[in-house]
Order: C-alpha cells, then structure tokens, then sequence
C-alpha cells in the first residue's frame, strides 16, 4: 500500500511538472507580447521596450522557465505581469468565488441525484424508474452554458428574481454574493446531477443483485435498513469515485459558466491570462488545475481501498 | 501664434452638448459607476490602461490644464499661462492654496519633478514623447516654465492628458497601489477584482464641488452582466462600452435615462495598402463603393451614429462631409472588372475578439462585400495576435478597429503604420500643417489631408458611433460628451 | 491500475440497465430512438446543401429579431437572418467538427493504447503519464491556447477536442489489448510466431471494435457538447459561418429582446448529444449483450 501510495504521487508530481512545462512552452510559441498588449494602440515603441525589461521579459525563456520552477518550488509564484501583483494573492481572490461555484454545484448535483439514483434503483420495474433514467438521460444533453442562458431569461430577463450574472463579494453583502452565485451553480451542477443519478442507480443495482443482500432480505430486516446500511455503503465506492471525478468536470465547466455569468473566477483569470500572455499567472493556475485534478483522482483511489476492502493495490 | 496652433487639436463638443433639463444640484449621496476591466495599478503615468485614466483622471489626478466638457483646454493646477513670441518659453503661473490628499501642499517643486520624471526615458512613463520638445523645466516662486527646443504646438494638448498629472515629489512608486492627487475625490479603497472607492475631498480648493459624498468605480468585465447590475440597481451609471441594444432597454425602462453624445471614434476598416490586390486603387475604391455604411450604422448599431467619409469625426476642427465612393453595388462590380477581377476576388477579413461593435459591423460588412463578388474569409483574432500580427507587423489583408484619439489623422503621414499608405503629398500637408502661421491655414492643410486619404480610398471608415451613457434617472451633471477618456464625477450629483 | 479508474469518465458511462426483457427493450428503444435523432440531423445537414428556407447571411433589418412567422419559420436574429436556414446549415458544422475531432481521437488514442498495452513496460508508464497530463489540461485551455497560436476556427476546435479525447480512447484501447493479450488465441499466433504488430492488427484490433463503436457514439455527444461551448467562447467555428455554438454566442446579449435565438440552437444541440448517447448505449447493449455497465 505504501509503496503503492508513493508511487502514484511521484506519478503525480510528474505529471504536474509536464503539464506547467506545456504551458511555458506554449506561451513562448503564442504570437503577442505581454508589453505589447499592456500598453494597447497609443504606445509608443520605447515605453514598450521600458516595459519588457521592467517585466523581465528580456531574459531568455531557459532561465526564465528555471526561475519560474525556482520561484514554484518554494511556494513563490511570482507576479502576474498584467496586474503586477502576486499571483497567489490574485488566485486566492478568485478562490472565493470558485470554490462555493464548485461546492454549490456539486452540493445541488448530490442533493438530486443520490434519492433519485436510489429510488430509481429499488423501483425498478415501476413507472418511475425509465422516467428517471429518461430525464437523467436528458440531462447529461444539455450544454450548462446554455442551461444557464435559459435560466436568466426565465428567472432573470422574466422574473427579475436573481442577478442575470456579476458577482458581489462576499465583503459588501454575502447574500448578495450567495444570491449571484445560485443560478450559476444550478446550472453547472444539474449537469453532473445527470450523471451521478446515473452511477448511483447502476452501483445500486450492482450491489442489491449481491447474495448477501438477498440474504438480509431473506433474514426478514425491513428493506429501508437493508437499503442504507447495506447496499448504500458498498455502493458508496462507485459514487464516491463519481463524484470525485465530477469535481473535475465541475472545476472545467466553470470555465464557460463563468464567462455566461460574468463571474470574477479561476475560469475567467485563466482566459484573462491567456489573452494578456501573462504566463506566470497562466502557469499557476494551470498548476493548480492539474493538482486538482490529479489530487481528486489520488484521493478518490485512497477511497476506493478504505471502503472496498476487496481491493488490493499492486 | 503658438496658441493659435494648439487650438487645432481642440475639438469641438460645444455644438453637442444635448443640455438635460436638470434640477438644481444637491450635495450628497454616492453614486456606482461601472468600468469594464481592471488595470495593472492606477497610475495613468505608467501605463496606457484607459481603465485607469476612466477612473482618476480628473476625479482624483489633474495636470496643469485639463479638458473640459466642449473639449477646449482649461485652467486645472495652472491658474493662466503664457507663451513667448518665439513659441519656445511657456511660463504657467500656478494655483494657490492647493494641497495633495495626503495633505502636502501643492507647489512649483512638484511640477519640475514631475517633468524631470517623465522626460527621463528609463522612468518607464507611458509617452516620453510627448515631453521631447521640452528642453529644461525651470520653477520660480509659483511658476514654472518649460524652455523648449524648438516650438512644439502640441504641448498644451499633452499637458492636458491623462499622462500629464501631478503628483507630490518623490512619491512616484507608491502612485500605482496609493494614488495621490489634488483632484475633487481621494483615493480610499482597491479592492482588487472587484472595485475603487473615492470619497470627497474636503479640500478640494474649488468651492462646492463635489456634490457626491463618494464615487465608487466597479469592475464588470461582461457587458450584459453590466446592463443587469445597472437594471438591478446595483450601479447607477454606465459610461463605456455600452451596447447598442443594452442603451435600447434601457430607453425603455422607466428607472433609467440614455444620453446619446460626441467622441471621437472612427470605426475604421483598414485596408492593407501594399498587398495585392488591395495595392491597386480601383478595388479599394470598389470596396469602398459596396459598403453601404448607413446600413452598417442600422444593422450593427442600431442606428447610434454617424456615417462618416474620412478619418474624422464632427467634432474635429478638420471634419469634411465627403463621400467620394458612395454605396454604389453596380459601380463596385464595374471597378472590380475593370481591375482586372471581373470574376471575383477572395480576401480575408479579420475582426479583434474584444471589440463588440466592431465585430458585429464586420459581419455586415462581410455580407455586403460577398454581394458585389468578393469572397471574404472572416475570422475573429484575439486580442494580442491582433496587436503582434496585424497593428505592429502588419500582416493581414483587412481588419476594423476604432480609432478613438482626438487629432489622429496624422498617422496618415506614417507609412511604416499598419495600413502601409505612402503618400508624399499627405506628408507634406502634414508638414504644412504643423508650420502653418493661422488656425485657417492650418486646418485647410489638415481638410486638405482628410480629403486626399479618401480620394485615395486608403481605408474605409464606417461610422463614428456616438458615446452611450446609460444611468439611473436621479443622475445628473455626468458628461453626455466623451472629450476625453476620463468619467469625471467633480459635478455629477442625484437629485431627490 | 487504480489510475485507469479516470478511463471511466462518467459522463461517458451510458444508462444502466437492468436485467432481462426490461433491458433489451431498453436497449431497443434506445438504439431507435438515437438513430432517429441523428438521421433527423444529418438529414438536415444534407439537405441544407440542397434546399434551404432563405440565404442564411441574408441580412435584413427591418426583421431583426422578429418571433416565428410563415417567412421565417423559427424567427430570425439580430441582423434579420433565418433562424431555420442557419439552423440548418449550423448541423453541418457541429457533424463535421464532432466526426473529425472523435477521428483525431480514435486514430490517435488507439494508437496509443495499443503500442502502450502491448509493448508494456517503461513505454506503457511514459506513454500512460503524457495520457494523464493531457486528462489533467483542461480541454478549454488547450483550445484558447491553440486558438492563439493558429487561429480560432473549426479546425483549431476539432484538433483540441480531438486531443483532449485521446485519453478516453488510449485507455480503451489499452484495456482490451491487456485483457486479449494473454487470450489463447494470441499465444496460438504468437507460437506460430507471428510479429507483434500483426497479432495487434489480426487479433487483437479486431476484438476490440466493439466497444470501440459504443466509445465513438459516446464520445461523439461529449465532443458536440465542447464544439458548443468552445464556439460560444469564441473559440470555435468563424462568425457568419452559422455553427449552433456560436449562434448562441450572439444571441446572448439579445435574450431580453427575443428568446428564439438563444433558444433555437440550444434545442438543437440537445436533439443532437442526447441522439449520439442514445444511440451509444442503444449499441452498448446490441453489440456486448454481456456488459453489466
């Protein structure tokens, strides 16, 4: 296990390095200088060239990348060249959006999908089971920016109920702030409701074919008991697995969400960055990205061996 | 005589200002008004981020003379100023009683240094050149004056820019996270990626002025996401980048009020003037014939503007009413044939991402081009290839973009400018121009230029469109023009 | 092995199916249903090319904006264009752009996976890992930087979603040629000395269509969802160029002013993903009657 653990986190490690080593490399290739851009239509040559060097971007891109890596290891990612302040500090300001975007989202996708994937499982046979798939179904089709369009036109544009995008901030007024982020979160998480309803039901079904729930069955427990304790705890590797990887997909999702609902996040800085060439800022979130996402697959896998002792990692 | 030449990049707003029937104004309350991006810092001296100048110039920064409403340069930290006979000595008698909002007072030294600053070419100032006349900046007393090397008729109109503010001496590297001004509102609060609070000064040495109690600039990257915070209530004013449609709902809805004024915008579809086939004269006067520019200013902006014919706009000194290739789709198709593509031509077309006007005139254009047998390739470029490629290397066939410097049509005279036209003729106007002993003169020398450029049909300029101001209906006392850059708030207030 | 769990993505999982009739009536109606879907928009698509409504770039202004009418079936949008014409020529794009994109990833992915399970060793990690690092990228990014590299347009989108399927298709593909790997059937040609790359193209590729098939239809849906959102970024198919990502790019600063553009190709894009995942699943059951998932 434990040899197991330390390899897959070097994997990891590795995994990280390269993809920040894509980015720089892509940046470099990307026509368009962050002095350039700073500046717009009215500079003149010489401030440009002031700028480059005030910025460092006369140093070549070997030592650059180097001291970047340098700067990284220590926890140090520098400044975005943008807007000349630290790129931690900047993240974390979007952190505050992104993060309750995120939780809302997969708080409201759990809050649908685990009843319904039950019910849908131990009703089958019923009416209620292919409606439930069916709608799942459908919902795994709609695109969430647009989910989220036809929610400001309905509750937006028609009822004037909740903001149609913009963010308070959680100093001026957090229900304002939890107001501007409801819509967004029910449109990114209906998506991935879809999907969890989905697993749930099809590792319900797995577990509840299992002898020994039949047998719990057979024993005369009511079936509510045999429900919770038994199936839904075996279960629970499945959807855990699921919803770990729906984060992910939640983390990438934002992107466009974002951008429909003009949110100050982590989707909208990475595009901002990209725009203005800023690569130390691009860089990190890029980082911070993949650690999610490699982080959520290492921690789902962690899971998996805590609640199916059956597994055994080679 | 020098002054006489500085008038001619005045322009004229006067004639536009649209008076709203206003009560009488009221001090107190705050007012929100939106910006459209955050910039790197506030310092208008170090970078170019018209976020920065939108939100400081005037309200907090002011330079020794400033712009004012009509467009004409006014007194701001200079009281009056006088020019020598030989154009080469500028004495401005400045203020008194002026004090910095960190409660310094406002003195001669601060105006040497500034200039020593922005004349030193490793400070990083945004325009070194707008200084290079500028041989020695001396301070008696409380005047200051600049000792030029040779005339320089543009240096009232650069003192009166964004770049030109004054700041106390020595505090040049704390301006861009604590900007310190002289202006009506102090600095109070950045909260980054969100928005800038300023708040009264109580020190301001005009009397009365500000009405609001603060003004708060908050940052809404997203247009629509912008309209909705205005309609919500949540900001009180929109000043920039208002769209056409978002200015329609707002017309009809009963909390809010659209002003519709004069900038100095041209929407102009440039023409790469050396490649082929666009080098020849016939095809970008056949582009020219097949744009009709009306239905442009209709489709693309819901009518919010004025079609125009050269590189000016009617509140330029030099504006002409001239169309030498009017819409005219029968007349394209000849020129066209006679140049040789009676069977078409293809050409590509590239609009830049973060401009909404500009990309949707561009479909229109597209569409009306395609109508007289040219076959064009659109694609939208995002913003730094757009600036690498195409406005620095010069590498496209044809692209649109808003010019919006007052007094640009002088880049006509730069043939390493990114529409490669070379002209003689246009150079010397411009020369003549900039010698030219009377403001008639000159400005004939200037008319002389807009009209050789659209003879030469060296671009097509499409519309200028007009300057959108959304707000909430208690506001008043905004600027309805956009002279300059600058959201000046100094006599903004909400009647109740 | 626990990092080819991520191979599972679950928006590519079909619909779970019980057991016996229910399931195969399922599975049918499935299949059915999805393949009308998709013919219904292919047929569109092909008949764009033939027939359509009215010119899809004729503008006119006196329209713009105007709810369904006998002229303008679906209404029309800012510029006064048709709805339907452009609807209908959008499907050719969003086919187009899916088709080739899952192509890249096929092609490339099964490329991967193949060598990756057959070979084994330190190519499988080293092949394996770069897999992770393009899962770890989010398929957004790799557009917008690919979009500033090239230019934005169809083909930038097709090559980044493409290369962002890879993963899913490389870890198929190595899957079912380590689980065929040790089959008697492939130790038989490999006793009878047959080359690697031959048991791979005779044996081994072979078995693994099945799948494959089900993973395309899938992958198709998921690939139609991202053309939609890159378009809508701006990243995708070039404005006038009607694609239903970047109809809906335009029509969102119109909602307030009409509904029906916003609405109108979003309903396609819907018809459309939910046909390809119909149709995956519907296969799933038709072509491997034993999977349990």
């Amino acid at each position: 296990m434990l040899s197991y653990l330390v390899r897959r986190f070097a994997s990891a490690l590795l995994s990280i390095f390269l993809a920040a080593l894509l980015v720089f490399a892509a940046l470099l290739t990307i026509p368009g200088d962050p002095a350039e851009i700073i500046l717009g239509l009215n500079a003149s040559p010489g401030s440009v060239t002031a700028l480059r060097e005030q910025l460092g971007l006369d140093v070549p891109p070997v030592p650059r990348f180097l001291n970047w890596l340098g700067g990284a290891l220590r926890g140090d990612f520098g400044d975005s060249l943008n807007y000349r302040r630290p790129v931690s500090e900047l993240i974390a300001g979007r952190l505050q959006v992104s993060v309750p975007l995120a939780l809302g989202a997969m708080a409201i996708a759990c809050l649908i999908a685990l009843p319904l994937g039950v019910i849908s499982a131990l009703r089958q046979g019923s009416w209620l089971d292919p409606l439930i798939v069916s709608l799942a179904q459908l919902g795994a089709a709609v695109p969430s920016f647009w989910l989220g369009l036809m929610l400001i036109l309905f509750f937006s544009v028609e009822l004037g109920w909740l903001p149609a995008g913009g963010y308070m901030t959680w100093e001026r007024s957090p229900i304002g702030a939890i107001r501007s982020l409801i819509l967004p979160a029910i449109a990114l998480g209906l998506g991935q409701a879809a999907v969890i309803t989905r697993m749930t039901r099809a590792s319900m079904l797995e577990v509840l074919r299992q002898d020994y729930v039949r047998t719990a069955s057979a024993k005369g427990l009511p079936q509510s008991r045999v429900v919770l304790v038994h199936s839904l705890r075996n279960a629970l590797v499945t959807i855990v697995t699921v919803i770990g990887l729906s984060m992910v997909q939640l983390l990438v999702g934002a992107i466009v969400i974002e951008q429909v609902f003009a949110l100050p996040g982590l989707g909208r800085l990475a595009l901002t960055a990209i725009g203005a060439r800023d690569f130390p800022l691009l860089q990190a979130e890029v980082l911070l990205y993949a650690t999610a996402i490699v982080t959520l697959s290492f921690i789902v896998d962690v899971l998996y061996g805590i609640l199916d002792p059956r597994i055994r990692y080679s | 005589m020098t002054r006489i030449l500085v008038a001619l990049l005045i322009t004229h707003f006067a004639a536009f200002g649209v008076a709203q029937e206003a009560p009488e104004p009221v001090a107190g309350g705050e007012a929100v008004v939106a910006i459209t991006a955050e910039p790197p810092g506030w310092d208008p001296t170090v970078s170019t981020s018209q976020e920065i100048a939108r939100v400081m110039y005037h309200n907090v920064f002011e330079g020794l003379v400033r712009i004012d409403r009509d467009g004409s340069i006014v007194p701001a930290l200079a009281e009056s100023w006088e020019v020598a006979e030989d154009g080469l000595t500028w004495t401005f008698t400045l203020r008194e009683g002026v004090s910095f909002h960190d409660g310094s007072d406002f003195d001669a030294d601060d105006v040497v240094a500034r200039f020593e600053r922005a004349t030193d070419p490793d400070s990083g100032h945004t325009h070194p050149e707008y200084y290079d006349a500028i041989e020695e900046v001396g301070a008696n007393d409380n005047e200051v004056t600049f000792t030029l090397a040779r005339p320089n008729s543009a240096l009232l109109y650069n003192l009166a820019r964004p770049d030109s503010i004054i700041y106390p001496a020595g505090s040049s590297e704390s301006q861009r996270s604590d900007p310190v001004g002289t202006g009506p509102f102090r600095f109070v609060e950045w909260i980054p990626g969100s928005e800038v609070r300023l708040e009264k000064y109580d020190g301001y040495y005009l009397e009365g002025v500000p009405y609001l109690d603060a003004v708060t600039f908050r940052i809404i990257g997203d247009p629509n996401a912008r309209f909705a915070a205005l309609q919500a209530g949540d900001i009180d004013m929109i000043g920039v980048s208002l769209s056409p449609e978002a200015a329609l709902q707002a017309g009809a809805d009963p909390n809010l009020k659209v002003t519709q004024g004069a900038n100095t915008t041209e929407i102009t579809m440039a023409l790469n003037n050396t490649r082929e086939p666009l080098d020849n004269p016939l095809v970008r006067q056949a582009i020219t014939h097949a744009i009709d520019k009306q239905a442009i200013v209709e489709g693309a902006n819901f009518g919010f503007g004025t079609a125009i014919g050269t590189h000016a706009t009617p509140v330029e000194p030099y504006w002409l009413e001239l169309e030498p290739y009017p819409y005219d789709p029968e007349r394209a198709r000849e020129l066209l044939a006679e140049a040789g593509y009676a069977d078409g031509l293809s050409l590509t077309f590239e609009l830049p991402e973060p401009y909404n006007i500009e990309r949707t005139a561009g479909q229109v254009i597209a569409q009306q081009l395609t109508e007289v047998g040219i076959d064009v390739e659109l694609s939208v470029v995002e913003w730094g290839t757009w600036l690498e490629r195409i406005f620095t290397g010069g590498d496209y066939d044809m692209t649109i973009i808003g010019h919006s410097e007052p007094g640009d049509i002088n880049v006509y005279g730069n043939p390493d400018y990114y529409y490669h036209y070379d002209n003689p003729e246009v150079r010397e106007l411009l020369e003549q121009a900039e010698l030219a002993t009377s403001q008639e003169e000159a400005v004939e020398s200037y008319k002389a230029i807009a009209r050789t450029i659209a003879e030469d049909a060296v671009n097509v300029w499409i519309f200028n469109p007009a300057y959108l101001v959304a707000a909430k209906q208690e506001l008043y006392g905004y600027w309805e023009n956009q002279p300059t850059v600058a959201i000046d708030m100094t006599e903004a207030y909400l009647a109740r | 092995m626990a990092s080819s769990r991520l191979a599972r993505r679950p928006e590519l999982g079909g619909s779970i199916t019980g057991a016996g009739m229910v399931r195969s009536f399922r599975g049918r109606l499935n299949l059915t249903l999805g393949a009308l879907l998709i013919t219904a928009v292919v047929l569109a698509a092909l008949l764009s090319f033939l027939w359509l409504p009215s010119d899809p770039n004729a503008m006119d202004f006196s329209v713009r904006l105007a709810p369904p009418s006998l002229e303008h079936p679906l209404g029309t949008d800012q510029f006064g264009r048709d709805l339907l014409s452009r609807l209908m020529v959008g499907a050719r794009a969003t086919l187009y752009v899916g088709l080739i994109a899952v192509g890249i990833a096929l092609g490339l992915g099964s490329l991967v996976g193949a060598i990756s399970g057959f070979v084994g060793g330190v190519l499988d990690d080293l092949l394996m890992r770069i897999v992770d690092v393009l899962y770890a990228f989010p398929p957004i990014l790799m557009a917008i930087l690919l979009a500033a590299i090239y230019r934005p347009g169809a083909l930038t989108a097709m090559v980044a979603i493409g290369i962002a399927t890879v993963p899913v298709f490389a870890r198929l593909m190595r899957s079912s040629v380590l689980s065929l790997k040790e089959r008697d059937f492939v130790e038989a040609g490999r006793a009878l000395g047959a080359t690697g790359p031959r048991i791979l193209w005779r044996h081994i590729l072979p078995s693994a269509t099945s799948p494959i098939i089900v993973q395309v239809s899938l992958s198709l849906a998921v690939a139609i969802l991202a053309e939609a959102a890159l378009s809508f970024l701006g990243l995708g198919t070039p404005p006038r160029v009607p694609s239903w990502g970047n109809m809906l790019r335009e029509a969102q600063s119109f909602m307030a002013l009409s509904p029906y553009p916003a609405l109108v190709p979003g309903l396609a894009i819907v018809v459309t993903v939910l046909g390809w995942s119909l149709l995956g699943d519907g296969l799933r059951d038709a072509l491997d009657p034993q999977s349990r998932r």
